[in-house]
């Protein structure tokens, strides 16, 4: 089950370490600098990367995100092989004097193997249990790591082409966290959980960065953030429950942001041009989360939910209120006497059951007695009992 | 007539010798699993108050009875975690996803016989468990055994139960709150030789 206290933990931690290292490089940096530069000059690149590595590396910690060695899943091959890869490969593209056909000759070549690298043994490339022939395969790899690369290129050329500032990487956050929610709402909890701690790295380096320098450079950002979203949509597509379509709609979000690359938006202020980003990549993303949760509640909720039909109508009662209603059944029903006179070895069940946590045992014996308990009762009864916690059965 | 007699007695050993081959050739039969006799189930702990029961719906395998030497019998099953059948599909739909099963990166739970043993009613069977990516050793009671002839076919069939812990075959623990650590493996196989 999702952790919902835990996602918000690793978050604000991995934010929090992302946003310490690129202030604590950034003053760095500043008192390094000659009295004559800019107090506004960025920081170095490498800062960028560091404080990225260090809220990611926070963030899977604190979510105990198990990593299997060697990998064995997608999602441990994405953590233990292509993240650090692209980590890596643009800590060499911030070194100073480092040629700019390299770093994007490395970019390309991660782009290019990171499906093959995540479908590494499973049904899409394995001989014996192979779903696909050779050149469906080959057709989905190239088609996967062109979609990526278009991604990639286009962020990086608007980068590049309009005011600097931290828009690119937050439209990208956004998506991922969205994309993060979608992958669970699918069933892959883990798999949604861990788009977090990007996306949570992403909004603390742009925070600290924004404070410090005017023109940050934001290309390492940009990169790992587009090898975070299409990686972990690669995997909750072909290992989890995302349709083809969500993970397109997904991908493709972030390129609205080239909107704001129209004339009559282009010369607005820059904080204007920053909201018109996110307001636009916000808006697919929202009406997916909307009609991803009405499915959910539609399909899967249920599964969570105890369901019970009577006559006509049907009602559902969640886990709480079932537990509420066999605590308020065992208070109120003579059966509990009964079960009691039984041979229940437990009467602290019966003296007062909110008074006290019980233990493991008597929660078992609990349980027991109140379901027999439950089930010689009407259903109004409980509906009454329960102070109304459940809803009417239509008639 | 020395001769001859040295003859026949070579005659007779190599007789005896292809007859002795024919018998170690038929006392080892070979079963293959016959998917529409055979059933697989299983149960899981949900809530730890009750059992959610289920089965896998395509298996295939086989098994070399040995009836003189049982020790040398094989028994050879995999499972298509991908046919996980609850009754729901949604769940079944959940179940094959990464968080549990993972059946696009382990579509099959093996298991291969390392080491028979005879035992009354049976064999003991130890052997590689595969599930998830994990290998572990199990040793599994097969009750049965007993061969009947139907129409042009033999068949033998064995029961066997196996409980594992999920957490032993790298299963999310996360993933393992609602849906208890302990499961149940219920195996009903027959298998058929033409």
């Amino acid at each position: 089950m999702p952790d919902l206290r835990l996602y918000a933990t690793a978050m604000l931690l991995a934010a929090g370490a992302s946003a310490l290292v690129a202030l604590a490089g950034s003053w760095r940096s500043r008192r390094h600098a000659e009295p004559r530069e800019d107090q506004h000059s960025a920081p170095p690149r490498v800062v960028t990367v560091m404080a990225l590595a260090a809220g990611l590396v926070v963030g899977y910690c604190v979510l105990r995100q198990r990593i299997a060695w060697p990998p064995s899943s997608a999602l441990d091959r994405f953590l233990t092989l292509v993240l650090p890869a692209a980590l890596v490969i643009e800590l060499l593209a911030a070194l100073p004097h480092a040629p700019r056909w390299l770093s994007w000759s490395l970019r390309g070549a991660l782009v290019a193997s990171m499906g093959r690298i995540l479908w590494h043994g499973s049904v899409y490339v394995s001989a014996a249990d192979s779903e696909w022939t050779p050149a469906q395969t080959f057709a989905a790899l190239l088609i996967c790591a062109a979609l990526t690369a278009a991604l990639w290129g286009l962020l990086a050329w608007l980068a590049q082409r309009s005011p600097p500032g931290g828009s690119l990487p937050l439209a990208l956050s956004v998506t991922l966290a969205c994309g993060g929610a979608e992958i669970m709402l699918a069933g892959y909890i883990q798999g949604g959980a861990a788009t977090l701690p990007i996306c949570a790295a992403l909004v603390g380096v742009v925070a600290a960065l924004g404070l410090f320098a005017k023109t940050p450079n934001m290309q390492a950002p940009i990169g790992i953030g587009v090898v975070g979203l299409s990686g972990l949509l690669f995997i909750g597509r072909f290992f989890g429950g995302l349709t083809t379509g969500v993970a397109l709609v997904l991908l493709g979000a972030p390129l609205l942001c080239w909107l704001t690359e129209l004339p009559w938006l282009r010369r607005r202020p820059r904080w204007l041009v920053g909201a018109l980003r996110l307001a636009l990549v916000a808006i697919p993303l929202v009406i997916l989360l909307v009609l991803a949760k009405r499915e959910f509640d539609r399909e899967t909720a249920p599964l969570l939910t105890r369901q019970r039909t009577h006559g006509r109508g049907a009602e559902v009662m969640s886990p709480v209120a079932a537990n509420e209603a066999f605590h308020v059944t065992l208070e109120c029903s003579p059966l509990a006497v009964t079960a009691g006179q039984s041979g229940c070895n437990s009467p602290s069940v019966f003296a007062s059951p909110r008074s006290a946590p019980p233990s493991a045992s008597s929660r078992r014996s609990m349980a027991m007695i109140g379901s027999s308990a439950a089930m010689a009762l009407t259903t109004r009864q409980l509906i009454e009992s329960s102070g109304g916690a459940m809803s009417v059965p239509s008639q | 007539m020395q001769k001859k007699i040295s003859s026949l007695f070579w005659a007779l050993l190599l007789a005896a010798g292809v007859g002795l081959t024919c018998r170690t050739a038929v006392a080892a039969d070979e079963y293959a699993y016959d998917n529409v006799h055979s059933s697989i189930g299983f149960k899981a702990r949900h809530l730890d108050i009750s059992w959610i029961h289920g089965r896998f719906n395509e298996a295939e395998g086989k098994f070399v009875l040995d009836r003189e030497h049982p020790e040398k019998s094989t028994f050879e099953l995999t499972i298509k975690a991908a046919s996980v059948d609850t009754a729901n599909e949604k769940r079944d739909e959940h179940l094959r996803q990464p968080d549990y099963f993972d059946t696009k990166q382990f579509p099959n739970i093996t298991f291969k016989s390392t080491r028979v043993k005879p035992i009354d009613g049976g064999f003991e069977v130890t052997g590689d468990f595969t599930m998830h990516g994990k290998t572990n050793k199990v040793t599994l009671k097969l009750i049965g055994g007993k061969e009947h002839k139907f129409k042009d076919s033999k068949r033998v069939a064995f029961s066997t139960e196996l409980s594992l812990k999920r957490s032993d075959y790298g299963f999310d623990p996360a993933a393992i709150g609602l849906i208890g650590d302990e499961a149940l493996i219920l195996i009903d196989c027959e298998g058929v030789r033409p």
